[in-house]
């Protein structure tokens, strides 16, 4: 039985989950699924209530019915012709994902996780709601597009904005992100373009520290991180180079809260992000459910890739 | 692994967060062409993006579908080379884990 990696071609985490199963004499199937359908093809039949067949890729037949995990790792864009015109692309990119995604989706195997759980999770406003559910302090937070509404929250006390998705953009020929900011008075005078889009606006939170928090089936790897400049303090995102890392324990109550959040939104993994105040409460920011860890598992010499490997070895035994 | 290919960076092709509501989502191409629009066109929470840092160069590389790995020139896997592990290595810029990154991530783990 095979565990299948779907993968970018430039996954160094995902290289060494290949290198930890290798070393289990555990088979592995490595895709990318921008492979498709230009390097991959699929031949799935339905047969008996399930999909059986084949997905050929990476010079591997790999087949549906003899898989018994997939680690889904954010694997790239389906590599649809270049010539396509932008319908015949959108057209081509839905009924691949409608249908491969979906022979894959309906797989009965061990996801971790699977990708339609890690989309019900991505929403901001459904993980601190959820987060609060499940008994995980959340900071008071406004969703608008009303520059009045923004006022009126800005005017209680700090506030801090971010986005909800995407920190990133590729404009002006090049990337640019944009972390978490700190309103001021300058941005509260000129408020235009917050009508435009919904905007996130949050309490800002005095702390301590930072904490991530990776969750591996019921195994927790909880790292500090505390920053040693201005930007790094306000988002440690701005420079990692400016960090320090040390092995932390969430409070029980706080664990139990995360694993309750997984339970909730039915993942297997997720990478939790905590303010840690000076009095120190945590304080839940955010749960990526495909977040990285593989920094962090260097930083605090935590076994994540190794727990994630026993899981995906056992396959629904887990 | 090279076949010209439209470049869609952001899309997934799998379950993105559209396809919950819309469907359109993921047939959406980054176009570095793009000018930010004017301050009352543009939304507010771009305002201040700022370009993100060149970060420092991977060594070539390419994808090896036999170790089902990344490896250098001369056929080692990249995560056995020193660069692996450090922390200034060239931004992915891939994501963060979501559909639409929500973060830089700078660290080739």
């Amino acid at each position: 039985m095979t565990v299948l990696i779907l993968a970018p071609e430039r996954d160094f985490t995902a290289d060494r989950m290949v290198k930890v199963l290798g070393h289990r004499d555990v088979p592995v199937a490595r895709v990318d699924t921008a492979w498709f359908p230009q390097q991959a093809s699929i031949d799935a039949e339905l047969r008996g209530g399930r999909w059986v067949g084949t997905l050929s890729a990476g010079g591997r037949a790999i087949e549906l019915e003899g898989l018994r995990s997939v680690w889904y790792r954010s694997p790239s864009a389906f590599g649809l012709p270049a010539a396509l015109s932008a319908t015949e692309r959108n057209w081509a990119m839905s009924e691949t994902k409608l249908g491969l995604g979906g022979v894959l989706a309906s797989l009965s195997v061990k996801w971790i996780n699977h990708p339609s759980r890690n989309a019900d999770a991505a929403y901001k406003p459904v993980q601190l709601v959820t987060a609060a559910r499940c008994g995980l302090t959340v900071t008071d937070t406004l969703v608008t597009n009303l520059p009045d509404a923004v006022r009126r929250f800005a005017g209680v006390g700090e506030t801090i904005t971010k986005a909800f998705g995407a920190a990133a953009v590729i404009e002006d020929g090049g990337r640019k992100t944009t972390f978490t900011q700190r309103l001021d008075a300058s941005d509260l005078d000129d408020l235009r373009g917050v009508e435009v889009s919904a905007h996130q606006f949050q309490r800002w939170i005095p702390k301590a520290y930072e904490a991530r928090v990776i969750v591996v089936g019921e195994r927790l790897f909880a790292a500090g991180i505390h920053a040693d400049s201005a930007e790094t303090y306000l988002d440690w995102r701005n420079d990692y180079s400016a960090l320090r890392y040390d092995r932390v324990e969430p409070p029980v109550d706080v664990g139990t809260g995360i694993l309750e959040y997984c339970v909730a939104l039915g993942l297997t993994y997720g990478a939790f992000d905590f303010v840690i105040r000076p009095d120190g409460e945590w304080v839940f920011l955010e749960c990526n459910a495909g977040g990285q860890y593989g920094w962090i598992e260097d930083a605090i010499e935590a076994p994540i890739t190794e727990a994630l490997a026993d899981l995906l070895e056992k396959g629904l035994a887990a | 692994m090279n076949a010209a290919v439209a470049e869609i960076p952001d899309a997934d092709p799998f379950a993105p967060t559209s396809a919950q509501f819309a469907l359109d989502g993921a047939s959406f191409t980054s176009r570095r062409s793009d000018a930010a629009s004017p301050v009352g066109v543009r939304p507010w929470g771009l305002r201040r993006a700022l370009p993100a840092g060149a970060g420092r160069v991977l060594p070539h590389w390419t994808y090896d579908n036999e170790q089902q790995n990344a490896v250098d020139v001369s056929g080692r896997p990249l995560i056995d080379l020193p660069i692996a592990g450090d922390p200034s290595a060239s931004t992915t810029s891939t994501v963060d884990g979501e559909d639409g990154p929500s973060s830089e991530d700078w660290n080739n783990d």
